[in-house]
């Protein structure tokens, strides 16, 4: 074959692929192009208009309205549901293991699953209105331990955040490295709701995890991060005389901001704080707590090591947080449990409550 | 050969940067449909099937979660459960599972690792993931591995 020949051939090629993909680019345009929709919100309180085509949670945050997601629109969370009186379709096979029958009857969806193809109805929590976009400086970050680093952002100026204790925000990541999208998670506040011009966040390095390897080794103090918020129903209710407060890792965040809330506010509660870790490189804060112990006797910090090396010279509880939960949590009289921390530790610390009496309607976690 | 419409997002949620920062298909150009086919191709001819290893992989991280954290010996093995907050959603979307990795040795010293979303890719779907990814598992390595649970 004379190289012509190739040449002309490769041309031909080149110029149906071309071709092609003209077709599909405007076929994907004309066909996937559902004009502009009107989403109506709570029977006329707010009306939108809206390119569709996009999800709902997109397109509400696109409009600032922002819907609590933790797992970033992946179906995973459960978290962004919203009423669709109209025109969203049937449910998902993604959203049905988060949809109640009686949600269902309610016509609750999942935010990120809806497609908005159509002009819609629906229903929003009026709070929800409530939550804001901050674009914030990252003044400082800190090591806590290995795996856990601090973040401390400051709010633009003239700008502030009013959330209860125990609350989260939505903390946006950058494209970096293999990462070509934004992706964002959701991370409790560790910081005093006192305190409206700064947040401080823990967050702890997940293998392979897309946003908490973007904190740990992509953003630099002196960056701009997005955040949303605040979101959660994670926060006090202090319908009791006591708090036993349970975290481990990470989970110390909310936690945290708990206590500073009861003892800014001179609530009379008693708290116990049980904070469970491996070994003493797990451990953070320790100094922190240990004053506020001194300082105010209605809180108690019980650190808890699983497994204190030799020369650690531990003197404090050792085994696992259940084990000092099992024997130092008589019972469930005026208490109100707190937990934060990975599903398998909330799991054996729920198990763990129930048995001392605490109910559904005591024990409080986010469950993200 | 023409992508099957109904793979479109489970392709996607498989690539890099979707559902967590490396993906799941690694440098692996085939369709993961090929993957799933030749790896249980593998375990037939090795006499075990992908629901039996992934029941083994459950009984060792099983008996070290209650301890997560701390090493303990589970049937000869010793296992190590670590523990994360927050979940994980499956590309195929019918699971979200807990952050959650394992890591086992046996006598001989050889070491294998897994994750809860890699035990319920093997379970449910087959899949042990492409070639070079993070946590893909050789179904005849991982056999071979988990024989002692006979």
């Amino acid at each position: 074959m004379n190289f012509s020949v190739i040449l002309t051939t490769v041309g031909i090629l080149a110029a149906v692929s071309a071709g092609l993909s003209v077709i599909i680019s405007v076929a994907d345009a004309v066909l996937n192009n559902y004009g502009t929709c009107q989403l109506d919100i709570n029977n006329g309180e707010k009306l939108l208009s809206v390119k569709g085509g996009s999800s709902l949670l997109s397109l509400l945050a696109s409009e600032k309205i922002f819907i609590p997601s933790a797992c970033g629109g992946k179906a995973t969370c459960g978290l962004c549901k919203v009423g669709v009186l109209e025109g969203g379709g049937p449910l998902l096979l993604t959203e049905e293991p988060y949809i109640s029958l009686e949600e269902r009857k309610q016509h609750i969806r999942l935010s990120c699953q809806v497609k908005v193809k159509t002009d819609m109805k629906l229903r929003i929590p009026e709070e929800l209105f409530n939550i804001k976009e901050f674009l914030c400086e990252l003044v400082e970050v800190e090591d806590m331990t290995y795996d856990i680093k601090r973040l401390r952002l400051k709010l633009p100026a003239g700008e502030s955040i009013k959330f209860k204790a125990g609350q989260f925000v939505q903390f946006y990541s950058k494209p970096y490295g293999k990462v070509r999208e934004e992706a964002f998670r959701a991370y409790s506040i560790s910081s005093k709701a006192s305190e409206t011009d700064h947040l401080e966040l823990l967050i702890r390095l997940v293998p392979n995890g897309i946003v908490t390897t973007y904190v740990h080794t992509a953003l630099q103090v002196g960056d701009t991060v997005r955040l949303s918020g605040p979101y959660g129903d994670f926060y006090l209710r202090g319908d009791c005389e006591e708090l036993v407060m349970i975290a481990g890792g990470s989970g110390l965040a909310p936690i945290r901001s708990l206590v500073y809330d009861v003892i800014e506010k001179g609530l009379p509660h008693k708290m116990r704080f049980f904070f469970g870790a491996n070994t003493m490189r797990d451990l953070y804060y320790m100094e922190e707590f240990t004053q506020i112990e001194r300082d105010y006797p209605q809180f108690k910090f019980i650190p808890c090591l699983a497994r204190p090396a030799p020369e650690d010279n531990w003197q404090g509880v050792t085994g696992f947080v259940t084990v000092a939960l099992e024997e130092q949590v008589a019972d469930s009289v005026s208490k109100e449990a707190y937990l934060c921390g990975s599903p398998g530790m909330l799991d054996a610390c729920i198990k763990i409550l129930k048995t001392k009496g605490f109910t559904d309607e005591t024990i409080f976690y986010d469950k993200f | 050969m023409k992508e099957n419409p109904r793979h479109i997002p489970v392709v996607e949620s498989l690539r890099e940067g979707i559902l967590s920062r490396d993906g799941f298909m690694g440098e692996d150009t085939r369709p993961f449909t090929d993957i799933i086919l030749d790896d249980a191709a593998v375990l037939a001819s090795a006499g075990t099937n992908a629901v039996e290893l992934a029941d083994k992989m459950t009984r060792l991280t099983r008996a070290a979660l209650a301890q997560a954290g701390q090493e303990v010996v589970v049937e000869g093995y010793r296992v190590l459960v670590e523990d994360y907050m927050g979940r994980i959603s499956c590309p195929f979307r019918d699971h979200r599972a807990p952050k959650r990795n394992t890591q086992v040795w046996d006598n001989a010293g050889r070491q294998m690792s897994w994750t809860a979303l890699g035990v319920h890719l093997i379970r449910a779907h087959g899949f042990f993931q492409g070639q070079g990814a993070p946590y893909r598992l050789e179904p005849a390595q991982l056999a071979d591995f988990l024989r002692a649970l006979d």
